[in-house]
């Protein structure tokens, strides 16, 4: 079983070239195909990186943290075309609408344990109206022990109900923060079946949904707006010479 | 007492692990490490369900023998450790297989003829 595994949220920024050559050969062995740097949106930091390493698509995304709903909106237009995808993270009920609403928002993260919101069924309904993703981070199922493991086993099932029910599209993550955190396909697989996730919901939110949020964003050489596009030019010339 | 015949032995499972950490870990820091996640992640139950033993251990690669039923259980047991012996570590699950022969063959050994692959962090 070979598929074309992807790690999209991994919150670890190789600072120089020997460590990110570490990162990659370590993610190229565990069996990805490509991993998305996510790093929080910043007015300092520089996104635009040159990230081509072959035979591996490292890819970057925005983390949007963001208390004021109201500023959503402009902060995610000011990095939607700066990075390959982007990231919200939500918390409260008001804060999660608008992140839901605004363009260009690819996938959707919740911290564990928030008091007055979280996922709902109202948020779950226009995420899968909007073709945004539900981040499951199984990164705490690895960090926490006891009391606060256990509730985020509960919080991410419950989740997952709302998210079956209303066929949102799930990824799975393990949210890396050091590259010590980072696990193998098949290890998130079996670190998502303790929440319930079955094998083929999670093989599906580590292929099939990444692949998807990167076509929508990857725009092709000739791509001028939405609904231009340039066609291949030099097909025009040949058919002039064959003229001639 | 005489040894069960093989249609009556529990079904078992073999891990074929490999550390990833900066020094080499010794086996009684990896087993202490390995009973308290999985005592953590599946209580004492879990754990004798699984009936986990550590079959060989050398050069940060291992045997691990599980029962058939909590393989994927272990592995998500295994994939909690987060350190061994003080030293920050993952615990990579190279494959799983019927027999220890199985295991060794497919995803020890292949795995150090091709020595480019493996990654010593």
């Amino acid at each position: 079983m070979v598929e074309a595994y992807y790690d999209l949220c991994i919150r670890y920024a190789p600072d120089d070239d020997a460590s990110r050559d570490k990162f990659t050969s370590l993610v190229k062995y565990f069996g990805f195909i490509g991993a998305g740097i996510t790093e929080v949106a910043d007015k300092g930091n520089t996104p635009c990186r040159n990230l081509n390493i072959p035979n591996f698509d490292l890819v970057h995304g925005i983390e949007i943290r963001e208390d004021n709903p109201s500023k959503l909106h402009s902060q995610a237009s000011r990095y939607a075309r700066k990075a390959n995808f982007l990231i919200v993270q939500g918390g409260e009920d008001k804060l999660n609408r608008s992140a839901i609403e605004t363009a260009d928002v690819d996938i959707l993260s919740l911290p564990l344990g928030i008091k007055e919101g979280g996922f709902d069924h109202v948020i779950a309904k226009s995420a899968a109206d909007r073709g945004i993703a539900l981040e499951f981070d199984v990164g705490s199922l690895i960090r926490y022990r006891g009391g606060k493991r256990v509730h985020a086993i509960s919080e991410l099932g419950q989740r997952l109900m709302l998210a079956r029910k209303y066929e949102v599209h799930m990824i799975l993550t393990s949210a890396a923060r050091s590259i010590y955190d980072m696990r193998g396909p098949r290890e998130l697989v079996a670190l998502a079946n303790l929440f319930g996730m079955t094998k083929e919901e999670a093989i599906k939110s580590m292929t099939a949904t990444p692949v998807t949020i990167l076509k929508r964003k990857r725009k092709s050489s000739n791509y001028i707006m939405d609904g231009v596009e340039l066609i291949e030019e030099e097909i025009c010339t040949e058919k002039q010479e064959e003229f001639c | 007492m005489k040894t069960l015949p093989s249609s009556l032995r529990e079904r078992k499972r073999y891990l074929a692990i490999e550390i990833i950490t900066e020094y080499d870990v010794s086996r009684e820091e990896l087993l202490r490490e390995i009973f308290a996640a999985i005592g953590s992640l599946l209580g004492d139950i879990g754990s004798s369900e699984c009936g986990l033993r550590l079959l060989d251990y050398d050069k940060q690669k291992g045997v691990l023998r599980c029962s058939h039923m909590m393989a994927e259980k272990s592995r998500a047991a295994l994939a909690t450790i987060t350190s061994i012996g003080g030293q920050r570590a993952i615990v990579h699950v190279l494959g799983i297989s019927g027999t220890v022969r199985g295991a060794t063959q497919k995803y020890i050994q292949c795995a150090a003829i091709s020595e480019t692959v493996h990654i010593n962090i």
